[in-house]
């Protein structure tokens, strides 16, 4: 009995001096077995499925460029927002997503906006898939593709294109968002970049050229021109009698006007406004050097309807070809 | 003394009831991840048997021997494959279903909006199935093309009876041409839908199929 109580006693005096160290190491297991046991059974990230498809590395410029991570999920968000908003019909609420300055130059009015919308997404609803194109002067831009829901027809719908009918298929319309950040926010523009007002002012003896306005979007600019006639006679610049009667430098490549524009001549101390557009990709870093009138007929008579004719010329008063330093 | 011993006794035996029970506690976790653990290959071994009950029946029907694989084969299969490849494993897998006549297995694969719109029964399915696909058919993979995380493939089902007789008479072949649309959520998960054509004009000539445009800028 004294011996059992002695042992019970030498138990107890161990206890006595080593239960914290116990305590401690029964913790230490306990957490060991808990962190074991949640590790055990936290799933492995699953491997994705390899892709060729990086919609946030640029194709465009230098390519492989890739859009900065803290724009990436709100660029996504932002454009899904918009999207959705045009796939469901909720205009104003599109309309609201798009930068002042865009509305202002394409968009001035919200019907104006509704008609662009309804002419793409024709009533249907649709899918998109987007692809940073550059990153210029901190611009990113994105190429959206808006298609019809293809998993849901399997490209059974017929549609038309071109005036033409196919019984089967599927074809994208494709558009440039540019996003840019301004106070810590990201702002949208359709194909839009850009507008000033240059105030290039030049004159000879015939005539006064000023340009008023530029506005560039993605793929071109376009230049308000107003031409005064100071003379008696009427000068002729354009009116498809002559090759490449209007041009642009652009950084040593000569450009044609993209746009069809009226005839251009002016009456006799009178003036004409007209808007020149020119292809010119934003993400090229071309810039406009010389405005070039290459075929300036100044002519005592001019017949509106036939245009320059030999006789014209013939008799013409002046004929030379004119510049414009666009810097 | 004896006063002091069972003070010594009793404060000590709270540490002593404090490390019973968290063992107590420990081990009914262990016990409970034990059974849940023993469940789910109970549950493993039942859906295996399943499968290789329905592959035993299969290959008794088609007269083919194949190797049964698990889902972490096909898995592990698909992750060594590029997108195209992958691609083609989904249609193979979808023609597959329709070849061995397994018309629930491969509706099933289909897009539930696309099930809506064309075939809203399994019955309207099969029916065109039964009507679109040769008996006997062979398939080759034409081009693929990419929308997003969305992939279109066009592939040419040869119908190999056909071929074989007329192999020289290109203008009665009866070989169609198909997009089949796939989005890809994982490796072996993914959704799919197909053109569907005129059974009508199957029989007559599939081949302006071929003039339809695949996209435009």
């Amino acid at each position: 009995m004294s011996n059992r109580s002695d042992f019970q006693v030498k138990i107890i005096n161990f206890w006595k001096k080593h239960k914290k160290k116990i305590f401690i190491i029964i913790v230490i297991w306990l957490i060991i077995i808990v962190i074991n046991q949640i590790l055990k059974h936290r799933k492995p990230a699953e491997k994705q499925p390899s892709t060729t498809y990086t919609p946030h590395t640029t194709v465009m410029g230098d390519g492989d460029e890739e859009v900065p991570e803290q724009y990436q999920k709100p660029i996504e968000e932002y454009i899904d927002k918009y999207f959705n908003y045009c796939n469901n019909g909720e205009y104003e609420k599109a309309y609201e997503l798009i930068s002042e300055d865009c509305k202002k130059n394409y968009y001035p009015t919200l019907e104006s906006f509704k008609g662009y919308v309804d002419e793409i997404f024709k009533g249907k609803k649709k899918i998109y898939n987007i692809q940073s194109y550059s990153i210029v002067d901190d611009k990113y831009t994105y190429n959206i593709r808006i298609l019809d829901d293809i998993l849901a027809n399997g490209t059974s719908e017929s549609f038309e294109l071109g005036g033409k009918t196919y019984e089967n298929g599927y074809y994208y319309y494709e558009e440039k968002l540019i996003f840019t950040e301004e106070n810590g926010e990201l702002k949208l523009s359709i194909q839009y970049i850009d507008d000033s007002e240059p105030n290039i002012i030049v004159e000879d003896e015939n005539f006064t050229v000023r340009i008023t306005k530029k506005v560039a979007d993605y793929e071109s600019e376009t230049y308000t021109v107003q031409i005064d006639n100071k003379t008696d006679n009427y000068i002729v610049i354009s009116d498809g009698k002559q090759k490449d009667e209007i041009t642009m430098n652009y950084n040593g490549r000569e450009k044609n006007l993209k746009n069809k524009i009226a005839n251009l001549y002016i009456r006799p101390h009178s003036f004409a406004v007209r808007e020149f557009t020119f292809e010119n990709y934003f993400d090229e870093g071309r810039t406009a050097d010389t405005l070039k009138f290459n075929a300036v007929r100044v002519l005592k008579n001019y017949d509106v309807e036939k245009g320059t004719t030999q006789e014209n010329l013939d008799e013409a008063v002046q004929l030379y070809s004119f510049e414009i330093n666009m810097k | 003394m004896s006063k002091v011993k069972s003070d010594i006794r009793i404060k000590d035996l709270k540490w002593l009831i404090i490390i019973i029970l968290i063992t107590l506690v420990l081990l009914v976790i262990y016990l409970k991840e034990y059974a849940i653990n023993a469940k789910i290959e109970n549950e493993a071994i039942i859906n295996t048997k399943n499968e290789t009950q329905q592959a035993s029946q299969q290959e008794n029907k088609t007269s083919q021997v194949e190797i049964q694989r698990t889902d972490e084969d096909v898995v592990k299969y698909l992750s060594g494959l590029d997108e195209r490849s992958r691609m083609e494993y989904y249609c193979g897998e979808y023609l597959k279903h329709i070849k061995y006549k397994e018309y629930e297995d491969a509706y099933n694969l289909l897009y539930p909006e696309f099930k809506e719109n064309y075939f809203p029964t399994l019955e309207k399915f099969e029916e065109y199935v039964k009507n679109y696909y040769p008996k006997f058919f062979a398939v080759q993979y034409d081009d693929i093309d990419r929308q997003g995380d969305i992939y279109i493939i066009r592939l040419k089902i040869v119908d190999a009876t056909n071929s074989s007789k007329d192999s020289n008479n290109a203008e009665s072949s009866k070989d169609n041409i198909q997009r089949m649309v796939i989005r890809e959520n994982g490796f072996n998960d993914f959704v799919m839908s197909f053109q569907v054509n005129n059974i009508d004009e199957n029989n007559v000539d599939n081949s302006t199929r071929t003039d339809n445009i695949e996209n435009n800028n």
